[in-house]
């Protein structure tokens, strides 16, 4: 140990004159040999400082939180927020149990826009699905005219005028199409040849037979649909989501396979079947009634439907959802790519339309005062403010 | 009370802190803030950041917390930790100063913000978190078993029908990731055995 360079390094420091290669020496003397410290302890004058037991207990909060879940919530009040105007009316703030209200007057609607924002992404106005036939064609629904889109077997594809897709006929074997919607795209709905309606969110995709044959009907899903199924007891629809497999038992319904699979019953009943450890599935299975929901192997009783549904009535609607999982909703449908810019462990409530531009949701969350957004092409950058 | 009794007592502490106990923690950071405190401000004279510093240094201490019943002498590890950190902020802020922007990012430009809210601490903060999200499902289950519900090991083991050891070393697996993750693993294990190395350097020599 060289006491003379450490003397030398050490007061540099403390005068502010050392480089950041005389820095970076010194932090690998202290490394190296546990006897720099005591030198360095020796040489500095150190004055004692008073904390406040109140100043501690903080400091030991803030690192104590730091390996936990958040805990912070903000909201802004649902009730005040309209379908077409969109306004944050009120806004709530829990913080760590104590309620601290702050009011605050916003009207999106006035051509508000995030600041330091220079470009903007608009919400899907077209839908960019595609469906896959059995032979491999792809048929790109936005590039093909209203009307006849393919005959398979006996079956018709048709897209209607508002743009649904409509499967019609019977085959006598089963042949599989799939259809795709990518994210940044609209909400596709189409309706099976047995009458089935279902819903596709976007990032989402569903493989299925273009004619039901045997004694099920079976789909595959990746992403999030919703399903109005015709009911049959002879030939029962089973939806197939990651290692869940759900059956109809004459119902409505909603399947988030996004990660875990949420399963939320609208109407009627289905029963959940769950994976089991040798890759099978539970075939006991567990029987919704409505308004329930399975979330991964969890029974939910009485989630709120507004919400699951939210999609699917063009809306987003946030109930103590945090920034990763609000970010995550709004790069599938505006297909940007979040960027996060340090801690975001807040968590919102509230709900707006997903018609609007991405400037206007994210000003939003911005007014809270919580967050700041900068927009660069499809790159989004949040950044904690305060 | 000389430094050495009143810091003699901490052997049933740092055990304590070993099995994740939270009021334990507290303890030991009422004993040590205001001493980390001065001797960070002695060197970057910064009010703000020293208070950054001093969490900055007991986060290292409670993510190192299965590695403190080891720990010959806590004080003037603590302090060796702390000293690292001062300088290296400095570094940071020279660095910075010259016009390199690492420093922009990693610390909040005004004085004025509190301590609580800087970006330093966020961005380890969001680091951590992450990791902790990111662990393998059984390290994790038994991660949050600890932190979230502040289990002890051994009911963590009969909760989950396992054996002590096994949430031991499985816990002690999560704190690697969570060092490994914010980049000081390597660093720590000179600072916990640097005795050992200098005694073997010093050997050498």
């Amino acid at each position: 140990m060289n006491e003379e360079r450490i003397a030398y390094l050490v007061k540099c420091a403390v005068e502010r004159t050392a480089t950041a290669d005389e820095l970076t020496e010194l932090t690998l003397l202290i490394r190296e040999d546990e006897r720099v410290a005591k030198e360095i302890e020796s040489l500095l004058k150190v004055e004692k400082r008073d904390l406040s037991n109140q100043e501690i207990d903080a400091m030991a909060d803030a690192v104590l939180k730091m390996d936990r879940p958040a805990k912070l919530r903000y909201m802004f009040n649902p009730k005040a927020i309209g379908w077409k105007r969109i306004a944050v009316a009120a806004a709530v703030i829990v913080m760590l149990g104590v309620g601290v209200y702050l009011l605050s007057h916003v009207d999106t609607n006035r051509g508000r826009v995030v600041e330091s924002n220079h470009s903007d992404v608009n919400a899907p106005a077209t839908n960019r699905a595609m469906i896959t036939l059995a032979d491999g064609t792809k048929v790109y629904l936005d590039s093909v005219d209203n009307g006849k889109l393919a005959q398979q077997s006996d079956v018709t594809v048709t897209k209607t005028n508002d743009g649904k897709i409509i499967y019609a006929g019977n085959a006598s074997e089963i042949v599989y199409n799939t259809l795709s919607n990518p994210r940044g795209s609209k909400v596709i709905d189409m309706t099976l040849s047995d009458g089935t309606r279902v819903w596709l969110n976007a990032e989402s995709s569903i493989t299925y037979p273009v004619s039901f044959v045997g004694n099920e009907r079976k789909v595959t899903i990746t992403g999030e649909a919703y399903f109005e199924v015709t009911h049959n007891e002879k030939m029962p629809f089973r939806v197939s989501a990651n290692d869940v497999l759900i059956e109809d038992l004459g119902t409505e319904f909603n399947v988030n396979a996004y990660k875990a699979t949420i399963t939320t019953l609208i109407k009627g009943v289905v029963k959940v079947l769950l994976p089991t450890k040798d890759g099978g599935q539970d075939q006991k299975g567990i029987v919704l009634k409505p308004g329930q929901q399975i979330l991964g192997d969890k029974l939910v009783g009485e989630v709120d439907l507004e919400k699951v549904l939210a999609w699917k009535n063009n809306e987003f609607n946030f109930h103590d959802d945090n920034l990763e999982e609000i970010m995550d909703q709004l790069s599938r449908w505006y297909d940007i790519n979040p960027v996060f810019i340090g801690q975001a462990d807040t968590e919102y409530t509230g709900r707006i339309t997903r018609t609007v531009p991405i400037s206007q949701v994210l000003a939003m969350f911005e007014k809270l005062g919580y967050v700041k957004f900068e927009i660069n092409g499809k790159d989004v950058k949040i950044i904690p403010v305060k | 009370m000389d430094k050495e009794s009143q810091y003699a007592t901490n052997n049933e502490l740092l055990s304590q802190i070993a099995e994740g106990d939270e009021a334990a923690f507290r303890q030991l950071f009422h004993q040590y803030a205001q001493l980390i405190h001065s001797h960070i401000y002695s060197i970057i004279k910064s009010e703000t950041h020293t208070k950054d510093l001093v969490q900055d240094s007991f986060l290292r201490v409670w993510i190192h917390r299965d590695k403190l019943p080891g720990i010959e002498n806590f004080r003037s590890w603590l302090v060796r930790i702390a000293y690292n950190l001062a300088f290296s902020y400095l570094r940071d802020k020279a660095i910075h100063e010259r016009g390199d922007t690492k420093y922009a990012v990693k610390y909040s430009k005004s004085d004025q913000h509190s301590a609580e809210d800087d970006l330093h601490l966020q961005t380890l903060q969001q680091i951590i978190r992450k990791t902790v999200e990111n662990l393998p499902p059984q390290q994790k289950k038994i991660y949050l078993l600890s932190r979230e519900e502040g289990l002890k090991i051994p009911e963590i083991a009969a909760k989950l029908g396992l054996a002590v050891s096994t949430v031991k070393n499985t816990l002690g697996r999560a704190l690697e990731a969570l060092r490994g993750a914010i980049g000081e693993e390597e660093l720590w294990l000179l600072v916990l055995y640097g005795s050992c190395l200098s005694a073997v350097a010093s050997h050498l020599r």
